[in-house]
């Protein structure tokens, strides 16, 4: 897929009248200059990352931790640390396999309940995808979908927005039970 | 109808004026925000989505057994419950042998109709409800009031208490407030619990996939963090392939909340791995609950499989006019709302169904919206009627159901019956023995009827290319024959050869009050001249929107055959017609233009099925009316049942009708213009302005003359 600019620009707009953020970057060091200032601004303490490209993820824990706070990359979490770790993160960061530009949805494919959670329980999710992984139309999806659960078994998560209510007087408000931010990064070309 | 008094239901439910206004703001706002989300939803859209669901609820017996195959071979627990009870004890002992304590829910109003808290707690689980609005409906011991928003009866203030009384933590009202701490409370139950239930949006066959659609995310967490997952989902929510479900995701949001899409949708067709509490990954186990429950035994009735097709995007609660003064706790038994009326019937049975089928006054407004087009009230005067069939109807719905009958006997004399109907007696006899409340002041009949006037404009026969056949309707052919008079005088200054077969009145009223028999008598009589004419090239056409609404609609069902079909196709209420012709430069516009004249347009529910784009709202454009179009949906008045006396009628309808009625009376308009005659009795008696056809104003524009 060879997607042009204003599938991207269209995929930011949506995301923005979600609520949420979205970033074109062009380089890993763009990533995560912006992820690690995102660290800081929101004073995060902890910050679990999954699904991510080997060399992404060791950078970001690098820069992470010199600034002070934790960064754990979930595969190489002791298994009986992990749900403690989960409860207590501020960050949660994940990869998607696609994105949406007409409704400003991620579709992401958890490996295990580990990965998925990183998108429902800590209270900022920032997700991650290539440019050219991002499609025009919801209705696209079908056959990705009907492939996807037919080679595995795994779950499926499409994500449009922050969390969100509206069932106190139609009111609407952020971060009921899932993440009360969302920030996506679209990953632009070459990476080096 | 099991202990319930309706009646009384609406009077307490009407003196609670706190919650009228916040419920109808609400059903407002959420009509405006849906329509707006699907104003690219075009009726080719319609037809597909309903061709989806009609081929997945005809082929539900093989979706079910690929489906049963596909979960076993990944591993899943699928289970087919015939019954209610049969579903929740499956539950029950599934969390019995496995040790559970505690359960969490996501909003599943499935388990609602089963009522599965009820038992689980009977048998000593906690069971919490982690869908904000369910979870405030729990604590308060109530059921939800609408499909989405279940708690859209409580107002912030109500739900602050509300916390302080059940909680003990005092909170302000404001919704962030409110919502702030239930994520922190409820939490700690997500990471606590053993087992989470939730209900599911769509099944899709081919790859044995659950998908559950929420906004707050607790679907998400109810499925993966404890270490069962049981879903309960209805076998209707089947469909064959990912192409399907995809069309029904795209639109279930957008219908629903007027959300391009939903926050979360959830797809998964097995357990998967697990972070457990100090513990490694271990596999989650997943239960498939498939419900039936009535559900196969109306797939074989012909007229309540209609609502089988549903998406339950609870669209046609925000238009009802009952629902959205009365709420679901009264218009409602489990289920509520107006597709809540059949799905009650197959759930619940024929006399929960019947216990608050009455509230609905067949505006039609329900189907209009519904993104697939269900005929919910076909099905709602089904219920009627066979709940009338075998119970008996009500006298006064027996009365009222012969209303045209009534008009035609008072025609007779009609300075009589003017001067009878007028005085205090002849009310107090009307509403204690018919049931038309004292308060209402019928309608003044017309000297001669239509027919007798028409003979003398008749006598100057004008011959025509095209041919009309016009039908008045009771109103305009006893009562209002001003109106018939300028629709043939308008159609023959264009050059029409008008006529007007013999006819009785539309059945509508019969309709109404599930009288079918007498419906279908009266759609065999005038289908059988109207035919007639449609057989030689006329067009049928009625001054009268709801006539053409049972044309369009109704009688081709009840009488199911050609000859109904072929006058529902030619069937036109007047405006849409001249709007055509208008736009094939067949119209005469030789008429005047007013100066200064201001009205107010209200458009009858049953004229927003028969033409999209507001004909007579060009009209009165033309004719140099200053026309102001407002939008409050029904105007409350359903044929006679806002007739109908005290709270079974009159008292609702008034209600219904104070947000139009407070904006034409807070106006200067010189008069309000509407097609339907029912509608212009509800505005002049509430408003005190007068109400015209827009027929007559375009009958005088030809004439040169001011308006009426």
């Amino acid at each position: 897929m060879n997607r042009g600019s204003d599938t991207v620009e269209r995929f930011i707009s949506e995301l923005e009248k979600l609520g949420a953020t979205g970033k074109l970057l062009k380089t890993y060091a763009d990533v995560v200059k912006h992820i690690s200032g995102l660290v800081v601004e929101k004073g995060a303490k902890l910050v679990l990352m999954g699904d991510l490209e080997r060399r992404l993820s060791s950078e970001l824990s690098k820069a992470i931790t010199s600034i002070g706070a934790s960064c754990f990359d979930i595969k190489d979490v002791d298994r009986r640390e992990l749900r403690k770790l989960l409860e207590k993160a501020d960050i949660g960061i994940t990869g998607a396999d696609l994105a949406v530009a007409e409704t400003g949805s991620l579709v992401i494919a958890s490996e295990n309940d580990a990965e998925r959670l990183l998108s429902c329980l800590p209270p900022i999710h920032i997700a991650i995808i290539s440019k050219e992984n991002i499609i025009d139309n919801f209705l696209e999806l079908a056959e990705w979908l009907r492939r996807m659960q037919n080679t595995g078994t795994r779950t499926i998560s499409i994500i449009t927005g922050p969390s969100r209510t509206a069932d106190i007087e139609l009111e609407i408000v952020m971060g009921v039970h899932g993440p009360c931010e969302q920030h996506v990064i679209i990953l632009e070309g070459d990476v080096e | 109808m099991k202990g319930r008094n309706l009646i009384a239901e609406v009077s307490e439910a009407l003196k609670n004026r706190n919650q009228i206004e916040n419920l109808r703001t609400s059903m407002l706002c959420m009509r405006d925000k849906r329509d707006a989300a699907m104003a690219g939803y075009t009726e080719r859209d319609v037809a597909e989505l309903r061709s989806i669901r009609q081929s997945s609820l005809s082929s539900l017996n093989e979706n079910i057994k690929i489906l049963k195959e596909r979960l076993e071979k990944n591993g899943c627990n699928f289970y087919f419950a015939k019954t209610a009870k049969d579903a929740c004890e499956y539950v029950a002992s599934l969390a019995r042998s496995k040790s559970v304590k505690r359960i969490v829910k996501a909003k599943s109003m499935t388990t609602e109709e089963i009522e599965l808290n009820k038992w689980l707690i009977a048998e000593g689980f906690e069971v919490i409800e982690t869908d904000l609005g369910e979870w405030l409906v729990q604590i308060a011991g109530q059921r939800p009031s609408h499909l989405t928003a279940p708690a859209i009866h409580l107002s912030r203030y109500e739900i602050s208490k509300l916390i302080e009384e059940k909680i003990g933590v005092k909170l302000p009202a404001d919704p962030k407030e409110v919502t702030k701490f239930v994520r922190s409370f409820l939490r700690e139950k997500f990471l606590t619990a053993d087992m989470g239930i939730t209900g599911g949006n769509i099944l899709v066959a081919e790859t044995g996939s659950l998908v559950i659609v929420t906004n707050e995310g607790n679907g998400r967490l109810v499925t993966s963090l404890p270490r069962i997952h049981v879903a309960i989902v209805g076998v209707e929510k089947l469909v064959r392939t990912w192409n399907d479900a995809v069309r029904i995701l795209d639109v279930l949001p957008k219908s629903a909340t007027g959300q391009k899409m939903a926050t979360y949708i959830t797809i998964l067709n097995s357990g998967s791995e697990t972070p457990l509490p100090n513990d490694g990954l271990a596999k989650r186990e997943f239960h498939l609950v498939l419900l039936d429950n009535g559900r196969l035994n109306a797939l074989q009735d012909k007229v309540m499989s209609e609502a089988l097709k549903c998406i339950r995007c609870s669209a046609c609660f925000n238009v009802c006019p009952t629902y959205s003064v009365l709420g679901g706790h009264v218009f409602g038994y489990i289920y509520s709302g107006p597709i809540g009326i059949p799905w009650t019937y197959i759930s619940h049975g024929l006399e929960n169904a019947a216990s608050f089928a009455s509230l609905c006054i067949s505006c039609g407004l329900c189907r209009e919206t519904c993104p697939i087009n269900i005929d919910t009230p076909t099905m709602v005067s089904e219920i009627k009627h066979r709940y009338g069939a075998r119970n008996g109807y009500r006298w006064v719905d027996r009365r009222l159901a012969g209303y045209e009958d009534l008009i035609k006997l008072a025609s007779i004399a009609p300075d009589m019956s003017n001067f009878l109907l007028d005085t205090g007696t002849m009310k107090w006899i009307l509403e204690k023995f018919i049931g038309i409340d004292r308060r209402v002041s019928l309608p003044k009949f017309s000297k001669k009827s239509l027919r007798e006037l028409l003979d003398v404009a008749f006598a100057s026969r004008t011959e025509g290319e095209r041919k009309v056949a016009y039908f008045a309707d009771s109103m305009a052919y006893y009562i209002n024959t001003d109106v018939g008079l300028a629709a043939v005088n308008v159609l023959r200054k264009n050059g029409f050869e008008v006529t007007m077969p013999p006819q009785r009145g539309s059945g509508m009223p019969s309709f109404l009050y599930g009288l079918l028999d007498s419906t279908k008598n009266v759609a065999e009589y005038n289908v059988k001249h109207l035919y007639e004419y449609v057989s030689r090239g006329y067009d049928v056409v009625s001054t009268e929107p709801t006539a053409i609404y049972c044309f369009r609609f109704v009688y081709p069902k009840l009488l199911g055959t050609k000859e109904a079909q072929e006058v529902a196709e030619k069937s036109y209420e007047l405006f849409g017609y001249l709007l055509r012709m208008l736009e094939n430069n067949k119209l005469d516009l030789s008429f005047k233009r007013y100066k200064d004249v201001k009205a107010i347009y209200h458009l009858p529910c049953h004229s927003r099925h028969l033409s999209k784009d507001k004909p007579v709202l060009k009209f009165l454009e033309m004719l140099g009316i200053e026309t102001e179009f407002i939008d409050y949906g029904c105007c409350g008045m359903g044929g006679t049942w806002g007739m109908k006396r005290g709270y079974e009628g009159y008292e609702i309808s008034k209600v219904i009708a104070e947000p139009l009625v407070s904006a034409i009376s807070e106006s200067d308009v010189d008069f309000v213009v509407t097609e339907c005659s029912l509608c212009k009795i509800q505005i002049e008696r509430f408003t005190g302005k007068k109400v015209i056809h827009p027929i007559l104003l375009l009958d005088k524009a030809y004439k040169g003359l001011p308006v009426p």
